[in-house]
């Protein structure tokens, strides 16, 4: 018990200490959608489910499909160490359980951002993150609140 | 009882709700596990499809990328979490969706035989983590029949992922999730947040031998923990599933509702041990006071019957508790033929005592005298006091005088050993008077009366005696009692006459002077002498009454004799000891005198020897007043006592009558002659007249006439005559 408390709090600290560090202002990962999509902004508990695969729609009706990135990218680690506040092993640790328990799929994953911009440009229900680099005007920056 | 209630029922409480947890851990055992068994083979067929179709794609189709094809349309697990290879059939992985382990070696197992269509699991290591492998040997319709395989389909996951689903909250930090190979090796096993490998579980013991889907856990002991177990053959594949809850965390909360059991369970009982015992206390004391109370009542009542049955200064039975047990002895009596003693007894000097020396002392008398009683009769003897200075004995089983007399005796001497009292020594003694039944008395009253009587009679006879009840003291009393109640009658009613002695001259013979005698004329009795009823009359406060009676009629006969004519003679007339003492006695003589008018020197009153001497100095004062009067004084029954010879000289007496003893033998040897005639030449000396007393016979008459008694003034006849005789003799 106090042994999962310590781990908690020790997650939290980390988590806060990297939030501060890798602040959305700076951030070199964007939360992006096509510019044509109705999704302009996004909460951050929304987005958390979304890529937990606890939701589908989000606020207003709308359907996103989220898109991942392949696991071992610098922009995959940094996204979900900056929205979700937990490391690739407990996210996979995550969907492991979920697949198991049958109650969900983890998000098609793309092996890069270029994969992941074409995409969004053709689906545009699609929601993905892109290195900042990669961003152009077909696309459209989701605020995340 | 109730302490065994409390136990029983906390006993059984406890056991009920231990039965309920097992009950409940046995059915989530069992509800876990066919959770787990659908998901577990859910996850195999997955894999097993997906092996199955990669192959498919490969043999059917001439893509050189077929796993790149099939991601493309999404058939593939993700990649996120499953690694799936081709292997040619060196081991070379030729194709793989984790870019990262193209080219690497994988080494089949040993027992994979590429001819067989078959699953094969088996334990990897990558990225330092256990990865179970599933493999399908590549082969198709095309390439079988050239002979050796081709290659394999190879899955790899983390093991992790068999055993995800574990749930604290329901299994609990030692609970179970396993799967296990056909031989008993853990292939992943889970508890708490820690994943294992490696072991070897004795499954088949653990197993049901029935086949039934839902068998019942099995309590097992493995690796140091008790859990609640069931084991699952998965169907069709080669695995088993293990689920197991820890007994202890299950029994947690019914161990602690037990011990809350328990422990009210011993605070109820010691409450209850409080209550109880207070209540005990309590009921402890309120039988104390009331016993205490019952004690006191019943001392009380025995104090009161005590004090209502005895006499508070001698502690002896008292009056109502004599008559009780006479009553009772009579009784017993009458029915056992048996008799008993019954003594009354009167101390003595009691009251001379108790007037000079003090109540005190007479209490302290009285109480010594008890004691002395009490220790000088048997136990079974009852000793009572009636009050004063009365006493009450009754003697059991005693009826011959013979049996008595011997106590009786002891009684006396007991009571006649001095006493001390105020300091000084007191001799006292006492009158015993006894009573027998049933030979004196039936009853009670007729005992008692008897006894008194007999007492009476023994305080007669001197005192210090025992004096047995007669039927003849009885008729005594009986005059007694006549005689007191006609005495006051006998005064006012002339019963009472006078008789008169004459007296002699001795030489002439003619008469000088009449004695008189007072008799008593008793209606039913006769003719009674003083000597009968003086006694009664003294004690009745009579004496005086009847000696001025006496007085005054002998005073007047010899008056109306004088005035009838005859010679003028002396009249004697015999004093009572009682009457000579008495204040008024001078007075009463004076009285009679003047009252009749007759001459004093006539007038000779007899006293006798004894009573003169009683008190020498008070005689002498009252002679002297009667000589001033001018009446002569005869001493009486001279010579029949002790006489002092000098307190005669002193006292004016007249005249000597010489006792008819010593008067008798004057006739007798010649020793007894000589003896009289010196006593009697004694009172001449004394130059007194003297005069023979109680001559009968002529014989005597004629002796004292005789010339060696010349020394005789005269004589009195022996006869007395009354009144008429009298008056005859002289005509």
């Amino acid at each position: 018990m106090f042994k999962r408390f310590i781990a908690f709090a020790t997650s939290l600290l980390l988590a806060s200490g990297l939030s501060l560090f890798y602040h959305p202002a700076s951030a070199e990962v964007l939360v992006v959608v096509s510019a044509e999509a109705p999704v302009t902004r996004l909460t951050l508990s929304d987005l958390r489910d979304v890529y937990l695969g606890r939701r589908t729609l989000i606020v207003n009706g709308v359907e996103v499909v989220p898109l991942d990135l392949t696991e071992g990218t610098a922009a995959r680690s940094e996204f979900y160490t900056h929205y979700t506040g937990q490391t690739p092993a407990q996210i996979k640790a995550h969907w492991a359980r979920q697949i198991f328990t049958g109650r969900g799929q983890p998000p098609q994953a793309l092996t890069n951002s270029l994969a992941v911009v074409e995409r969004l440009v053709s689906d545009a229900k699609s929601l993905g993150y892109i290195d900042s680099s990669f961003l152009d005007e077909r696309l459209r920056v989701v605020t995340i609140e | 009882m109730m302490l065994l209630v409390i136990w029983g029922s906390t006993y059984f409480l406890v056991n009920k709700e231990r039965m309920v947890i097992e009950r409940q851990a046995e059915l989530s055992v069992s509800e876990i596990t066919d959770t787990y068994e659908a998901r577990v083979v859910r996850a195999l067929r997955e894999i097993d499809t997906a092996l199955k179709l990669v192959r498919f794609t490969a043999n059917s189709s001439d893509y050189a990328n077929v796993l790149g094809v099939l991601n493309e349309q999404r058939l593939l697990p993700p990649a996120l979490l499953f690694t799936i290879s081709i292997v040619d059939a060196q081991g070379r992985i030729v194709e793989t969706t984790d870019s990262g382990r193209l080219g690497q070696r994988l080494t089949p197992p040993s027992q994979a035989v590429l001819d067989d269509d078959y699953l094969a699991v088996w334990e990897t290591d990558a990225y330092q983590a256990k990865q179970l492998t599933f493999a399908r040997p590549l082969m198709s319709q095309t390439t079988s029949e050239e002979g050796a395989g081709t290659g394999w389909v190879v899955i790899a996951i983390d093991a992790n992922y068999f055993v995800s689903s574990y749930e604290v909250d329901s299994l609990g930090q030692q609970g179970m999730l396993a799967l296990v190979g056909t031989g008993g090796e853990v292939l992943v096993r889970r508890t708490g947040e820690v994943t294992y490998s490696g072991e070897l579980m004795d499954i088949t013991a653990w197993k049901s031998s029935t086949l039934d889907a839902v068998s019942a856990p099995f309590l097992t002991h493995w690796q140091g923990v008790e859990r609640y177990t069931l084991v699952r053959q998965l169907y069709d594949f080669p695995l088993s599933i293990v689920v197991g809850l820890s007994a202890q965390e299950q029994l947690a909360a019914a161990q602690q509702l037990a011990r809350k059991y328990w422990q009210r369970a011993a605070w109820t009982s010691g409450l209850l041990l409080i209550i109880l015992s207070i209540l005990a206390r309590l009921s402890w004391q309120l039988q104390r006071a009331q016993q205490r109370v019952m004690e006191e009542r019943v001392l009380h009542a025995q104090q009161v019957e005590h004090l209502a049955f005895h006499d508070t200064l001698t502690d002896l039975p008292n009056r109502a508790f004599l008559s009780h047990w006479l009553t009772q002895s009579v009784k017993l009596g009458t029915r056992h033929d048996e008799s008993f003693a019954l003594l009354f007894l009167d101390l003595d000097r009691f009251k001379l005592i108790n007037d000079t020396l003090g109540h005190d002392a007479g209490d302290h008398l009285l109480q010594e005298a008890a004691r002395r009683l009490t220790a000088s009769v048997r136990d079974s003897d009852f000793v009572a006091r009636l009050g004063g200075d009365e006493f009450v004995i009754i003697l059991s089983r005693a009826s011959r005088r013979d049996q008595i007399e011997p106590i009786a005796q002891k009684i006396l001497s007991a009571v006649r050993d001095p006493f001390m009292l105020a300091g000084q020594e007191c001799h006292v003694s006492v009158s015993i008077g006894v009573s027998l039944y049933p030979f004196d008395g039936l009853d009670e009253q007729t005992l008692m009366k008897s006894a008194d009587m007999a007492m009476y009679q023994a305080k007669q006879l001197g005192k210090n005696t025992v004096q047995y009840y007669t039927d003849e003291l009885s008729a005594e009393m009986d005059v007694r009692l006549t005689l007191e109640s006609g005495l006051h009658r006998a005064l006012a009613g002339q019963e009472f006459k006078l008789f008169f002695r004459s007296k002699h001259d001795i030489e002439a013979g003619n008469t000088l002077g009449m004695e008189a005698l007072l008799r008593w004329q008793h209606p039913t009795l006769g003719l009674l002498e003083p000597a009968q009823f003086m006694p009664l009359a003294e004690e009745s406060g009579l004496a005086m009454p009847i000696g001025q009676w006496v007085l005054e009629h002998a005073c007047r006969q010899n008056m109306l004799w004088q005035h009838e004519g005859f010679p003028t003679l002396t009249m004697a007339v015999n004093i009572s000891a009682r009457q000579f003492y008495d204040n008024g006695f001078v007075e009463s003589v004076s009285d009679a005198l003047t009252t009749t008018g007759m001459d004093p020197r006539l007038l000779e009153l007899e006293i006798t020897e004894s009573m003169l001497l009683q008190d020498v100095n008070r005689t002498a004062s009252i002679f002297a007043e009667i000589k001033k009067l001018g009446v002569r004084i005869v001493v009486d029954d001279f010579g029949a006592g002790y006489s002092s010879l000098s307190d005669l000289n002193v006292l004016p007496v007249d005249a000597l009558k010489v006792s008819s003893c010593l008067v008798k033998r004057l006739s007798g040897t010649r020793h007894d002659q000589q003896l009289s005639s010196s006593v009697i030449e004694l009172g001449q000396r004394l130059s007194l007249q003297v005069f023979a007393k109680g001559v009968a016979s002529h014989e005597q008459a004629r002796f004292i006439r005789s010339p060696s008694s010349h020394h005789f003034h005269g004589f009195y006849s022996y006869r007395p005559l009354s009144f008429e005789e009298s008056r005859l003799g002289k005509e």
